[in-house]
Order: C-alpha cells, then structure tokens, then sequence
C-alpha cells in the first residue's frame, strides 16, 4: 500500500513536471517530449495488470485536465501499459530478473543497447499513439511517425537526465 | 451463456484496455474541435453509404409496389392534363374552379395488368385482370408508358379483351409531331412484331427518318398525343402517289405488364354519332 502512495506521488510529481516544464519546451515545433512515460517503465513487473491500466487511465486522465487536452495522454498511457504488458511478456524473464535483484527492466540486466530499445520502443509507442490523435489525418502519416521518432528520442534523453539527476546510472 | 461469461473472463484484460481507450477516445471526439469535425465528418460519410445501400436494396424489393403506384398516379396526372379537358364550356371561359369539374373532364383512367399476350400470331390478342366490373367496355383504347397497346373488344365481368395494335385488323391514322399533320393509316402486317406499316400518307410530304408518330386528335377513341412509333424507312416511288414507310413500334410489346385503359367519358354520343358513318367491314378503326 505504501508503495502505491509512492507511485501516486512520483505520478503526480512527474504530471506536474510535464504539464508545468515540458509542455511549454519548445525544442522545436515538432518536438513535444513528454518524460512522465518513466513512471511505466520503473512499475514493477508483478504489479497487478488490472491495477495497472487503471492506473495509466486516471495518470493520463490526470495530465489531460492539467494540460487542455483531454483524452490524448490518457489514450496514449492506456494503450502504453496495454502493449507494455505483451513486451514484458514476451521478452523479460520475470524469474531472472528477481534472481538479479530487479524489479523492472534496468540497463544491468541485458546491457545498455536492450534497455535503450526497451524504452524507446515504450516511448515510440506512446508517442505514436498521443501524435495520431493530434494530427488525426491520414495524409500526415509520415508526419506522425517522424515527429513520433524524434519525440520519443527527445523524451528518452530527458528521461536520462532525470535519472542522473536522482543519482541513478 | 456460460460460453459467454468464460470468453469475457478470459478476455478481461483486453476489454478492459478496449473500454478505457473507447472512453479516452470519446473525450478526444467531443473535447477538441478539429478530432470532432473530421470524426463526424467521416461517420456523415460512411452512415450516408450504408444509408444509401441499404435503400437501394429496399427499393429493389418494392419495386412491383412502386411501379402499381407509380401508375395509379399517371392516371391520376392524366386526368389533369389539358388535353384531357373539353373545351365546349357552356359558360365560356373555363375559371380554375371549373377545370376539374367533372363535365369538363374527356377521359378517366383505369389501371389493368396484362395476363396474357401474344405477338407470334397473324391476329394477336391481350387479355387484361379487369373487366366490366371495373368500368371496362368495348371500344376503349389501351395504353401503356411506351405507347399505345390496343383496343378493348370485349369485357367480361373481371376480365377483358384487347385487340392488340399487333392484329391486322387494327388500323389507327397517326399524327406527324414534326409536320403538325394527321395523315395516312398504320396498320400492322403480321411479321416483325416490331414494325408497323404505314399507307397512304402523300409522296408531297417531307418525311424523314426518325420523325416521331403520336395518336391523333381526330381519333374517336385514343386520345391525342400517346406515342405510336419512329419512321424507320420511307420509300416512293414515280407510279405511286403514295410513301412505303416502316415505323418502329414504340411499344415493346414483349415487355407489356401494367397498361391503363382508357375511358372516353362522352363515348356513347360518340358510337351514336358513329352510326352515321359508312363504315367498312370488321376491324377497330379510329
């Protein structure tokens, strides 16, 4: 019980990071990175999956009413802990990971390349999901993917910065 | 049932992921403006197709129903036309009141469907669904969309006959649309059930091919204006005075279905009148 007030608390932390920092950064016009998805990456992986998707609606929910944009975060952290679920799945050994102290995908546990397609490819997803409900046009698909790309990349480093920030690796 | 509950059990977790996103999706389409006209612009689009499909199946399927009404209403239009109106007013001046009134009305119209037909024969003969209970007597012409169909030659109760304009006996003077001239006698020579042969329409007459050929005013019983064919081909010759013209019949007599029969309202001052004319033998002449 604990452990989820913390996780409310990071949550909180992190929306109000995004709606307050990161939502007026402008890099570019293209570029909207949104860091707050780092709150999937350190859930445990024997979080309650229900639990879990309920969660991601009432966080994005949480971001939309502070941000105006009600629906989108909320669409893109749905589908984010959906799809997230099936990698966790197919690719971590769960039971390895336990045997080595980890709780959720770290870089010491396949290297630092897996864990930075690991979380890219989380960051993509949501990022996919968040700019085709923006754009919401078929003729700015590539658009979409390459601002998604770019996006994803930007967030993946401010998700770094903010680890070397909390003292971690 | 079971079954059932087992599937949604098994398939909580994605119908839980489906429903969230539906309701995140249904806060996008009615919260920002742009997702909620392109949204409801396609769903327009798409509902306008299904609705379009699904009409056109329908109205397949009511087809016979439309095409009965659809006829009902031609009579009812019929009625109404000017030509379908005497003139001979006894006040003169026909005021709108009195147009309708029934003294001035010539014709009245009544739906019938063909039962049996012919075209193989020398002397082809319709029978209709409706005889004299309906209204229907001797010497009422028929007709159709296409054009004109025949004449009725007898009634019974619920059913009558029709001589078809595919009868040899029958002969009808046409009218010329494009000369504005009633002249010559169509008749048919009982070989191709889509010809007619046209007579004794002077050789002086600029004919062409493709003139259009109607029922004329002067016919006792069609009245003005029905489609009879096209001129074909027209042929004179220095030792006639006389064209050889074919008319293609603008009837398809192969198609015939509902057909209308026509009832002159003053027919029996008419027939009294006839009697004062010489006629020749047998035939439905007009």
């Amino acid at each position: 019980m604990i452990e989820v007030g913390r996780f409310i608390v990071v949550g909180l932390f992190l929306a109000l990071i995004q709606t307050l920092i990161f939502k007026e950064v402008n890099i570019a016009w293209w570029i909207k990175p949104m860091p707050y998805v780092y709150l999937f990456l350190i859930l445990p992986l024997s979080s309650n999956r229900f639990g879990v998707l309920i969660g991601a609606f009432f966080f994005g929910l949480t971001i939309d009413a502070f941000g105006g944009s009600l629906g989108m975060h909320t669409a893109a952290c749905v589908t984010t802990v959906f799809v997230k679920n099936y990698i966790d799945l197919y690719f971590l050994d769960e039971n390895s990971m336990q045997l080595q102290g980890m709780r959720y995908m770290q870089i010491d546990y396949k290297g630092w390349q897996w864990y930075s397609i690991y979380t890219f490819g989380i960051l993509f997803i949501h990022h996919l999901v968040y700019f085709i409900f923006d754009y919401f046009s078929w003729t700015s698909l590539f658009t979409i993917l390459f601002v998604s790309i770019f996006s994803a990349l930007a967030s993946l480093l401010s998700i770094q910065i903010f680890r070397l920030l909390m003292g971690h690796k | 049932m079971l079954v059932i509950f087992r599937w949604i059990r098994n398939q909580a977790y994605p119908l839980l992921y489906i429903l969230l996103l539906l309701s995140a999706v249904t806060q996008i389409f009615r919260y920002h403006f742009y997702q909620h006209s392109i949204y409801f612009g396609h769903a327009l689009g798409v509902h306008r197709n299904i609705d379009k499909w699904r009409t056109g199946i329908t109205s397949y399927f009511k087809l016979r129903t439309t095409n009965e009404q659809l006829v009902r209403e031609n009579g009812l239009l019929r009625n109404q036309l000017n030509w379908n109106l005497t003139s001979n007013s006894p006040n003169g001046a026909l005021s709108y009141k009195d147009t309708f009134t029934k003294t001035l009305i010539k014709y009245k119209y009544i739906p019938a469907r063909v039962i049996r037909n012919s075209v193989n024969e020398q002397n082809n003969f319709i029978v209709l669904d409706r005889g004299y209970k309906d209204g229907i007597k001797k010497h009422m012409s028929v007709i159709c969309p296409m054009g004109i169909v025949g004449v009725v030659v007898e009634s019974a109760a619920h059913y009558s006959l029709v001589m078809s304009v595919l009868n040899s006996k029958f002969e009808i003077t046409p009218y010329f649309y494009n000369l504005k001239i009633s002249q010559g006698v169509i008749s048919w020579n009982g070989e191709d059930p889509n010809y007619l042969d046209l007579e004794e329409v002077n050789r002086f007459v600029k004919l062409k091919n493709g003139m259009k050929l109607y029922t004329s005013n002067y016919s006792l019983l069609f009245p003005a204006g029905i489609p009879i064919g096209t001129i074909e081909k027209s042929e004179s010759n220095l030792k006639s005075n006389f064209y050889s013209i074919k008319v293609k019949l603008a009837t398809d007599f192969s198609q015939l279905d509902v057909v209308t029969v026509v009832k002159n309202i003053h027919q029996n001052e008419l027939d009294v009148l006839n009697k004062f004319i010489p006629s020749e033998e047998g035939g439905a002449h007009d």
